[in-house]
């Protein structure tokens, strides 16, 4: 009878065992595939491939939708990719519907979790472009209260939100204000990625433009002489992969 | 591209380190008319980008010469309201406003039918049109309408003001940028075709501005606090138009705030603070000559 009933434990157990198997190379094939996705619609996003990356977006919306569950990353990824498409073409009613299905979607996640920052960063975006800028400046408010709390300033997703927050305060001509936010972009770049140097002779530049509003010209020329190397480094590397370019 | 940004930078200042980098963005856009036509609405985001990024250094009778091709572009592709179309109108608007307005009069004036264009968008009402009514548009438009060629300053202020109402709808009173466009909606008032106006009218003209400048700092102040360097830029702003048009004791009251502003944030040896002292010292110097 023991026998029996330790058999028939090890046999339940048998059956558990590929079923764990295959629960976990879906949950790896999901986050790969969900990887992927990222990878190929930030690629053509970035490259101005606009037309494709939308078509991507629009693909793979197509196929999660009506899963609708936030939890699992390729259904998140795939609505926030196709929002920050929507919001490219300015197909403000899509944009808006699939902003909201995100925030309601993601707030169950944990706070530490940094695709909330993108969302946030994509959200102050949207509204910005829409001239909603007290709903701008309140994502950015209580996001950066979040990633104060957590600890996330080190994360790309921080950055992001950066990058967001300074595009809406030049909008609002709000110059002081973009000028810390610039600041703090340059931080981050300087800590997390030296070796960027157009970024960070973009941020730079924008600084010292900041700087001449305000008529504090030492200040500018001394960003703009901390610039100078790097712009030139980088233009310098750019016509020298044109001219190998030209001779292949 | 690279020829036009140079060459439309005239005698403007060019920072070369802020040329390179527009140089290497400017190659993004000779790769996209080249790959997707000159036609493509990829066009649009890059010639604003070169134009918006680059602003402060190619000049910015450069920025908006590549905002004019971005904005013609925006209309053929997305038509008038489109809210792309505006956005960028906005940073046309944008890269041209607050300084020397007649650098930028002779560009203006010979865009009559795009400053009728713009009239009708800005009536129409959008948020991000009323940035472009706001800052220069309305005062370009105002200029070829009729009714403002003689001692019609009521009348060009009404139609601002109504720009300004609309802008308090869509943002609330105490928003930092209904501020910002009370004052340069004020300063325009003041400026835009003075030389028409009677000098009876001056009187009632600059009390207009004056009261339009306080209130902007006023509310300024309300939303960022008096402490923000961007409330000393708008009080100095005001405070040099005032100085300018010898309001010396509104002048002199505006500038001695944007002074306090400026020396809590960046010192009193910075050079904001000492480019404000020579605004001041003019004043006194005004003040003696008694004009």
């Amino acid at each position: 009878m023991i026998a029996e009933k330790k058999l028939k434990i090890l046999h339940a157990k048998i059956k558990i065992v590929p079923l764990l198997v295959s629960l976990f190379l879906c949950q790896n094939a999901y986050s790969a595939s969900n990887q992927l996705v990222k990878d190929q619609f930030e690629i053509l996003f970035s490259n101005s491939q606009f037309e494709s990356s939308d078509r991507l977006a629009a693909a793979k919306l197509k196929e999660v939708q009506g899963q609708a569950n936030f939890e699992v990353p390729i259904v998140a990824r795939s609505y926030l990719n196709a929002m920050r498409s929507a919001t490219k073409w300015a197909r403000w009613t899509d944009a808006i519907k699939l902003n909201s299905a995100l925030a309601e979607g993601i707030k169950f996640r944990s706070e530490n979790d940094v695709f909330r920052l993108e969302v946030a960063a994509r959200g102050i975006e949207l509204n910005t472009a829409l001239a909603e800028f007290t709903v701008a400046d309140h994502i950015y408010q209580q996001t950066l209260q979040n990633v104060v709390k957590n600890g996330l300033q080190t994360s790309p997703e921080f950055y992001l939100l950066l990058q967001a927050q300074e595009g809406s305060l030049r909008r609002q001509m709000r110059h002081w204000d973009r000028y810390l936010v610039l600041e703090k972009k340059l931080d981050w770049l300087n800590r997390f990625d030296p070796l960027n140097a157009v970024e960070i002779g973009t941020t730079l530049i924008k600084m010292s433009s900041v700087a001449k509003v305000f008529d504090r010209n030492p200040l500018r020329d001394k960003l703009l002489a901390q610039a100078r190397p790097l712009i030139e480094a980088a233009y310098a590397s750019q016509k020298s992969d044109r001219n190998i370019e030209s001779r292949r | 591209l690279i020829f036009l940004i140079e060459a439309g930078s005239g005698s403007l200042m060019i920072d070369r380190d802020a040329l390179n980098l527009c140089k290497l963005r400017a190659e993004a856009i000779k790769n996209i008319q080249f790959e997707k036509g000159p036609d493509s609405p990829l066009l649009i985001e890059w010639l604003v980008e070169v134009a918006t990024s680059c602003e402060a250094d190619i000049g910015r009778l450069a920025a908006s010469k590549l905002l004019a091709q971005a904005l013609s572009l925006s209309k053929k592709t997305w038509g008038v309201s489109h809210p792309i179309t505006q956005a960028v109108l906005s940073d046309q608007v944008l890269a041209i406003s607050s300084k020397d307005p007649d650098r930028f009069s002779d560009f203006w004036d010979k865009s009559r039918a795009e400053a009728i264009a713009m009239e009708r968008i800005i009536y129409a009402g959008a948020p991000l049109v009323l940035l472009d009514a706001s800052l220069r548009i309305i005062p370009n438009v105002t200029r070829q309408d009729p009714s403002c060629t003689e001692f019609a300053n009521e009348n060009c202020a009404r139609k601002i003001l109504s720009a300004l109402t609309r802008a308090r709808e869509a943002w609330g009173e105490f928003s930092p940028f209904v501020a910002i466009l009370r004052t340069q909606l004020a300063i325009e008032v003041g400026s835009v075709s003075s030389h028409r106006m009677a000098p009876i009218n001056d009187k009632k003209r600059y009390a207009f501005v004056v009261e339009q400048c306080k209130k902007a700092i006023y509310d300024m102040t309300a939303t960022l606090g008096d402490a923000h360097p961007d409330v000393g830029q708008i009080a100095k702003e005001c405070g040099i138009w005032g100085q300018t048009r010898r309001l010396l004791d509104d002048a002199e009251t505006m500038l001695k705030t944007a002074r306090k502003i400026f020396a809590k944030n960046f010192g009193a040896n910075d050079s904001a603070v000492r480019g404000i002292d020579e605004e001041l010292s003019r004043v006194l110097y005004l003040r003696e000559l008694k004009l």
